[in-house]
């Protein structure tokens, strides 16, 4: 053992003096392997396997404003009339929460009378995202929702209105309470824990709607809002919470029913669920 | 460094204090970490640790199909229930109104009997469906949205729940005096003679399947030797099984024939029980009961259409989802024993539909004068018993509810979709075989509240006391138990060879051996059991369980029937002829008489009894109900009489059983 011998004189000693002891220590690594294979190897190694991630998705039923399940609902889509555009003043058909008309998309009666493929194929694509920002965003899910044929195309005799007058509509129901309507899009299917382990287990999503159109082959974007004036739209932001092109969706564990609402916008609100310039 | 201490001089304390020589202890506080000498490179096996997290999960998700066979061949009557406006006090009120529908117009479509609607609905019309209400298939009640396995109205109709057995007990099963019961064994309650080669054999026939097998070892309990000396030594002996079956050969679940002379042995109804003995061991027998690991509120899963799913009978195909984890952590049998089954179990709601319905308060106005804790229900409570042989001293027979010789019998009743207990399967266990064996199942019963008290309502008709019934628990395997039992374990040897007294040290020792907690104990510290086999793993017979293991939790997809069945279908029927006359001098009851006939489900056709007496004025008989108020017709109105095992009451749609073209022959023989 080296030591650091040193004479210090008495007299150099004063009241309160303090000496400085300098301790060093060289670094022998001796045989610790039982330690290493016991704990720092077993260590390792579970913090290299990954955690269970839950992948269970079940079923989120609509709801209204104050999450009581609703067992249907209706989409409809307004779009600028050709007449409108065509003079260089897009307007809206209609007010308050009258649908746009498949004259609008250049259908013709027998597309929805004989159910032709030009009109049977073309849907609207429910798209939902984490965050209502198009560059950073990323896709959740999406559904597509073909166009239909119901009561709201059909008069009091069950054959198609005229073309002029057949709104655009989308009638979805409960597959178990309104077993005659189309079911499709209308419950969300997502993650469970995610919604259960959310602040307020509220989950927040962000719906955009396009329509495709079979006819012509054009994809329109859409303005989807809950409320119910299409004339009440200003373009002035499109993204982010309060833009237009995104619906706030919120997913909610309500006491172990879980159910989905989409709410208004903000700054936009009330605006009428769909249009775009053709 | 994270804390310093100020140390002050002793002459900055006090003028009269001087410094003096002081000393200060320091603790140096060092950490290390294990540094490998060189490059250690440990390869993790990915399967491995997926074995390893589907070992320690506990927990379960269930998912799956339902295919139902359901249908109402026990409707409360054949009526058209319809609102109808009508002034009073001056204003149009609305009132409820049955119309019943004529024989004639009684269909069946998919097992389901209704009518055919005639006329415009008034309810359909308020609906403004845009569809016309004519030709519309309307079941009788109960319909579709109280018995469907999917409703439409919102209040399902069934609760599902998954349940364990948690506990046994023990139940009379045949009455008797003397206090024997199902743990003395399975009562027997016929004697038979069967001659086989010119030998005559005894055999007997037990309550409820007896579980035996062709030359198993059984005990004879409360017999009667009828040997000059008790030469048979039946309390003394082990028997054999000589072969199953009666003498047709047939019911082999339920006889059994030992070669005995028959005049040697008599049997006491209820007294007389036998049991299986496995390597002199005889078998336990007991009910276990069901407790529920979800809850009643229909939250915990969520059902809807299979996609494209109908069964051959038309009937929807449902599936399910259970959105609530079922965690088995901790929880054991009623044998204590980690749990290697779960039942996916289905009970009937009693509260199934909407009260507003113009149906539904039709029902409640019929029954408005019973009793307080009837007239408000549509349903009755929910009967459970077990489909036993057809005799008066067989207490769960659920088929012999309601029929008045089975008066005093007992059921287990007041049964509940809410309960979280629930009676379930007769069950036998050999603790030679380490397993158990469900003998008998549970059986859920339930009528209508207006069927059963129909004499209280319309004292004109007999209570129609045929319900339902069905199966509620569906058996899940979740674990198995090894087909091979694992050799004995004597502890006390070593206990013994090191005299071992301390309880602690012994427990030890268990462990040290591995014997599980659940292990039966067939002698101080000897044990022996069944392993548990692991999830993925197969023994070498075949044994053990395979499903899917994902996000932690044991998938598990369950395709299971449900069959709504009648009571007692009756199989037998027979034509009976009523006489009536009909006009002016006839008695008016007969006229009231006839037109019941018409409506009745079972009425087959009617004739006149001598043609000749009918005149036919000009125009022709325009009204046959009063024979147009002349004088004097008399008609044979024949119906059929539709008989099954138990007195139910009248019934009126035949059982699948029954051969129908007995109806459609006319034959004086036929006609009682």
């Amino acid at each position: 053992m080296f030591v650091d011998k040193r004479k210090i004189l008495i007299g150099n000693i004063g009241s309160g003096t303090t000496i400085d002891i300098s301790l060093g220590s060289n670094f022998f690594p001796v045989d610790n392997s039982e330690l290493i294979e016991d704990k720092f190897v077993k260590d390792e190694i579970k913090k290299s396997i990954n955690p269970i991630v839950d992948y269970k998705k079940i079923i989120f039923k609509p709801a209204d404003n104050n999450w009581d399940i609703i067992d249907s609902f209706k989409i409809n889509l307004n779009f600028y009339t050709p007449e409108s555009i065509s003079t260089g003043s897009p307007t809206h058909r209609g007010i308050g929460a009258e649908s746009g008309v498949y004259s609008d998309l250049g259908y013709i009666f027998d597309d929805i009378f004989c159910r032709t493929n030009r009109f049977i194929n073309s849907f609207m694509r429910l798209s939902l995202f984490d965050t209502p920002y198009s560059g950073k965003n990323e896709l959740l899910t999406f559904v597509d929702i073909y166009t239909q044929v119901g009561k709201d195309q059909e008069d009091d005799y069950g054959f198609p209105k005229p073309i002029d007058v057949s709104p655009i509509s989308f009638v979805l129901g409960d597959p178990v309470l309104k077993p005659n309507e189309v079911h499709e899009g209308f419950h969300i299917y997502w993650f469970q824990d995610l919604v259960d382990n959310s602040p307020n287990q509220e989950y927040e999503m962000y719906a955009t709607l396009q329509f495709n159109n079979t006819s012509n082959g054009k994809i329109s974007e859409l303005a989807p809002s809950k409320y119910i004036n299409p004339n009440n739209i200003t373009i002035t932001n499109l993204e982010g919470s309060d833009g237009i092109f995104y619906l706030k969706v919120i997913l909610k564990n309500d006491d172990g029913i879980y159910k989905y609402k989409f709410t208004p916008l903000t700054l936009n609100s009330p605006a009428q669920r769909t249009h775009h310039p053709q | 460094m994270d804390k310093t201490n100020k140390i002050l001089l002793n002459n900055t304390k006090s003028y009269n204090s001087i410094n003096v020589n002081s000393q200060v202890q320091f603790g140096i506080d060092s950490t290390n970490k294990p540094i490998p000498l060189n490059d250690i490179s440990t390869n993790i096996n990915q399967y491995d640790q997926f074995v390893k997290e589907r070992k320690e999960s506990t927990i379960y998700r269930f998912y799956g199909n339902i295919t139902p066979i359901i249908s109402n061949p026990l409707y409360n009557d054949n009526v058209k229930i319809s609102k109808v406006f009508r002034f009073q006090n001056g204003s149009l009120q609305p009132n409820l109104t049955a119309k019943k529908i004529l024989n004639s117009g009684i269909f069946e479509k998919n097992g389901w009997i209704g009518y055919y609607n005639d006329e415009l609905d008034e309810t359909a019309l308020q609906f403004n469906d845009n569809k016309s209400a004519l030709c519309e298939f309307s079941p009788f009640d109960p319909g579709y949205d109280r018995l469907s396995m999917l409703d439409s109205d919102g209040i399902p109709n069934y609760l599902f729940k998954v349940t364990y057995p948690f506990r046994s007990k023990d139940i009379t099963l045949v009455k008797n005096n003397v206090g024997v019961s199902l743990k003395d064994g399975i009562p027997i309650i016929e004697k038979f003679i069967v001659e086989l080669n010119g030998r005559k054999y005894v055999g007997f026939k037990t309550a409820i399947n007896h579980g035996l097998s062709f030359r198993d070892n059984i005990n004879l309990y409360g017999f009667t030797d009828n040997t000059p000396n008790q030469t048979l030594l039946l309390t003394d002996k082990t028997f054999k099984v000589f072969k199953l079956g009666n003498n047709t050969n047939d019911l082999k679940f339920r006889t059994f024939i030992i070669d005995f002379d028959p005049a040697d042995i008599n049997f006491s109804i209820g007294v007389s029980t036998v049991k299986r003995v496995v390597q002199n061991k005889a078998s336990q027998y007991y009910v276990r009961e069901f407790k529920s690991l979800s809850s009643s509120d229909y939250k915990d899963y969520d059902i809807y259409p299979a996609a494209f799913g109908v069964s051959y009978y038309g009937d929807k195909i449902s599936s399910f989802n259970f959105k609530k984890d079922i965690d088995v952590e901790g929880l054991v049998d009623n044998l204590g024993r980690p749990l290697s089954e779960l039942y996916f179990t289905i009970v009937k709601n009693d509260s199934d539909t909407d009260p507003t319905t113009i149906n539904s308060m039709y029902w409640l106005e019929q029954q408005e004068n019973l009793p307080a804790n009837l007239k408000n229900r549509f349903w009755t409570k929910i009967v459970a018993g077990y489909e036993t042989e057809n005799n008066e001293n067989i207490n769960y027979n659920v088929r012999s509810f309601g029929d008045p010789s089975f008066i005093n019998n007992e059921w287990y009743t007041g049964i509940d979709e809410s309960d979280e207990i629930f009676d379930g399967d007769i069950v036998e266990y050999n603790e030679r075989e380490l397993l158990e064996r469900r003998l008998e199942l549970v059986h859920h019963r339930v009528n209508t509240i207006y069927r059963e008290h129909l004499n209280s309502i319309n004292p004109n008709e007999g209570n129609k006391r045929e319900g339902y019934l069905y199966k509620p628990f569906n058996k899940i395997q979740i674990r198995e138990f090894s087909n091979y039992i694992n050799p004995v374990v004597d502890l006390q040897y070593i206990v013994d060879k090191y005299n071992i007294t301390d309880t602690l040290e012994i427990d030890n020792l268990r462990v040290s051996y591995k014997i599980p907690n659940y292990a039966t104990e067939i002698s101080p510290n000897v044990y022996r059991w069944r392993d548990l086999i692991e999830i993925g793993e197969v023994d070498i017979s075949g044994g053990g369980v395979e499903y899917p293991f994902e996000s932690g939790a044991h998938y598990i997809n369950l395709d299971k029937r449900f069959y709504l069945q009648r009571q007692d279908p009756p199989c037998e029927a027979i034509l009976i002829e009523e006489e009536v006359e009909l006009g002016a001098t006839a008695n008016p009851n007969d006229e009231q008489r006839f037109k019941q006939y018409l409506n009745d489900p079972t009425f087959l056709e009617y004739s006149f009894e001598n043609i000749t007496d009918v005149t036919f004025t000009v125009g022709g008989v325009t009204d046959l109900s009063n024979y147009n108020g002349i004088d004097t017709l008399k008609i044979d109105v024949t119906l059929a009489d539709f008989i099954g095992s138990y007195e139910l009451g009248k019934r009126d749609v035949p059982g699948g059983c029954v051969d129908l073209s007995l109806l459609k022959q006319k034959d004086l023989d036929d006609v009682c």
